[in-house]
């Protein structure tokens, strides 16, 4: 057969040959995929006390989420923390319909954005987004979050944290973007960004109004490495 | 009168150094500060002691602060801030005390040098039982930063005026700490201090009971380890625990001479926690306790005689302090604090708590 298509006799098909490869190793990955699903559930589902039907509902049910491209680990601990739990099947299953709705919102969401790919390629943070649209957090700032992210994207999360405590500490949308933006462009280490609360509530103390700080706060960032170096020249 | 001397001539002396400085700073160097911040207060308070007595009084108070940035990696800041109370009850007295400093920060891209001066002082006493007072007091050092450790020498000193009392003292001493940032939540720091003070109205008795010449020094040596960070976004803790030793030369005469009765060593901890979950409300508290155990000082019974018992004093106390802001211009204060001293001489136990409300609006 080599020597029948080296001797230029017969075409070699190739594009049928690569699209059959393609083909195989496709099913054969949805099929490993498929069971290695299938089994992080029955495994889990194994220290429940529910019955076989319901363990069927709950693994068609990941199946299902499986095929729409919503990975198994996101939604794994929360069948987890049902059964650590020992909440009703039924209950469960409606808490990962409510999340995998979440999941599915929330990759729409980031696939509008520029720069979306890359967090969603993250799955910390596409959980982390569908976490904030179950806050309560608008899309519109949400995208604002991304688009801010988009130079350090490794960021998004501890930036998204910090967004949502400023907004809960009473910052309105536009001082916390902003500071939020001059954080992202600073030395500062993502794990402390946090500190920055610690910032204000002691500006707070010494009355300077908190929208005025955070404009201290955005002068000074380019100069300094930590909140601590910060803290010196802000009060 | 003669303290108001003291302290207007000291001002002179303080401005004749100062003022060139100043316009000096003035023509040059500012670039842009931040906006002043003023701050007046008005407060009720409540205060009741060891001796069953009460005492209610009004404070105001008003605070001036400033910060110039003179370049991009050089500060000059000004903080003023006075306070008057006045008792409405029993004998109606005023008490005041006020601070003036000035500190400046000059970065280098290894750490940071810094500069403060200030001086403090009371001319009628303090509501809180300090007697008239002037304090010149100043601290230069320099801190360097590596990565998450932070390491400063600092050298302090002040000078303590007290008219009423023979309790002058100079002190000077040396700081070296240590900070570890593992992350924002947790911090670790360890602080050694080394100082020696001498008091320039205390003289040490002879053997018969004559004040001599010789003035009493006392060295000071103590240890701290801290421990502090956030907890969540809205809750900041420190905890801090400190030994060390004064030793000093003084010595008293009662039926006999006593040597070293003011060397002492001491042990305390002090832990606060601040909680601001929303930009209109704060809320700090502190807690401390201190063991003073006196080395060569017997305890007196309460007829003034020797005990035989070396002094031992322990003291521990907390405080409160909230406020809610509608408007981040106008709080509404509220404090209470509250501390114990017990002894194994009469005298020297005490015990008081203090209230007070008010507002404060920063302009």
């Amino acid at each position: 057969m080599i020597r029948l298509f080296a001797a230029g006799g017969r075409r070699f098909p190739q594009l049928a040959f690569i699209g059959g490869l393609a083909v195989f190793f496709l099913f054969t990955a949805l099929a490993v995929f498929g069971q290695n699903v299938e089994s992080a559930v029955s495994k889990t589902l194994s220290k429940s006390g529910y019955s076989d039907t319901q363990k069927a509902s709950i693994t068609a049910f990941f199946a299902e989420t499986d095929r729409a491209g919503i990975p198994v680990e996101l939604l794994l601990p929360k069948l987890e923390e049902g059964i650590a739990k020992r909440v009703p099947a039924q209950r469960v299953l409606d808490a990962l319909k409510r999340e995998s709705e979440g999941l599915l919102k929330a990759r729409a969401l980031i696939l509008r954005g520029e720069g979306g790919e890359r967090v969603l390629a993250d799955r910390a943070s596409w959980a982390r987004t569908a976490n904030l649209l179950a806050g309560g957090i608008s899309e519109t700032e949400i995208e604002a979050l991304i688009l801010a992210c988009r130079s350090r994207m490794g960021d998004y999360r501890p930036a998204t944290y910090l967004y949502v405590a400023l907004r809960e500490w009473g910052l309105g949308r536009e001082p916390s973007f902003s500071l939020i933006g001059a954080l992202l462009s600073s030395s500062i280490y993502p794990d402390s960004f946090m500190g920055v609360m610690d910032l204000l509530a002691t500006g707070r103390r010494r009355r300077i109004p908190p929208e005025e700080l955070v404009q201290r706060i955005e002068a000074h960032l380019k100069q300094v490495k930590t909140i601590e170096e910060l803290e010196k020249w802000i009060y | 009168m003669d303290l108001l001397e003291k302290m207007l001539t000291c001002s002179r002396k303080w401005f004749r150094w100062i003022l060139p400085f100043l316009l000096v700073l003035a023509v040059r160097l500012p670039v842009h500060g931040y906006a002043p911040a003023l701050i007046l207060g008005a407060y009720g308070e409540g205060l009741l002691t060891a001796d069953g007595s009460g005492e209610a009084a009004l404070r105001v108070s008003g605070l001036l602060s400033w910060r110039s940035l003179l370049a991009e990696r050089a500060s000059l800041a000004f903080y003023a801030s006075s306070v008057l109370d006045r008792t409405i009850v029993d004998n109606r007295q005023l008490y005041d005390s006020h601070t003036l400093s000035i500190d400046a920060l000059i970065r280098s891209p290894a750490g940071l040098l810094f500069g403060q001066s200030g001086l403090s002082g009371s001319l009628t006493g303090t509501l809180e039982g300090q007697s008239p007072y002037l304090r010149p007091d100043w601290r230069i050092g320099y801190e360097g930063y590596r990565e998450n450790l932070r390491a400063s020498v600092t050298y302090r000193g002040y000078y303590l005026n007290q008219p009423e009392t023979n309790e002058d003292s100079l002190f000077q001493g040396f700081t070296l700490a240590l900070e570890a940032h593992p992350s924002i939540r947790i911090r670790y720091g360890v602080e050694i201090l080394g100082g020696w003070e001498r008091w320039t109205e205390w003289f040490l008795y002879d053997a018969v009971g004559g004040e001599t010449d010789e003035k009493r020094d006392d060295v000071l040596g103590s240890l701290k380890l801290s421990a502090g960070g956030m907890i969540g976004y809205f809750h900041d803790w420190t905890i801090a625990a400190e030994g060390g030793v004064r030793w000093s030369d003084a010595n008293r005469f009662l039926s006999s001479l006593e040597e070293g009765s003011e060397s002492v060593l001491f042990f305390a901890v002090n832990a606060d926690w601040a909680w601001s979950p929303h930009r209109q409300v704060s809320l700090e508290i502190g807690t401390f306790a201190r063991q003073d155990l006196y080395i060569m000082r017997d305890a007196l019974t309460e007829l003034g005689a020797l005990s035989g018992d070396a002094l031992r004093v322990f003291s521990a106390g907390a405080d409160l302090r909230g406020d809610w802001t509608p408007n981040d211009r106008l709080f509404l204060v509220l404090e209470v604090s509250a501390s114990r001293r017990f002894a194994n001489e009469p005298g020297e136990s005490w015990w008081n708590c203090l209230g007070r409300a008010g507002i404060e609006y920063s302009f």
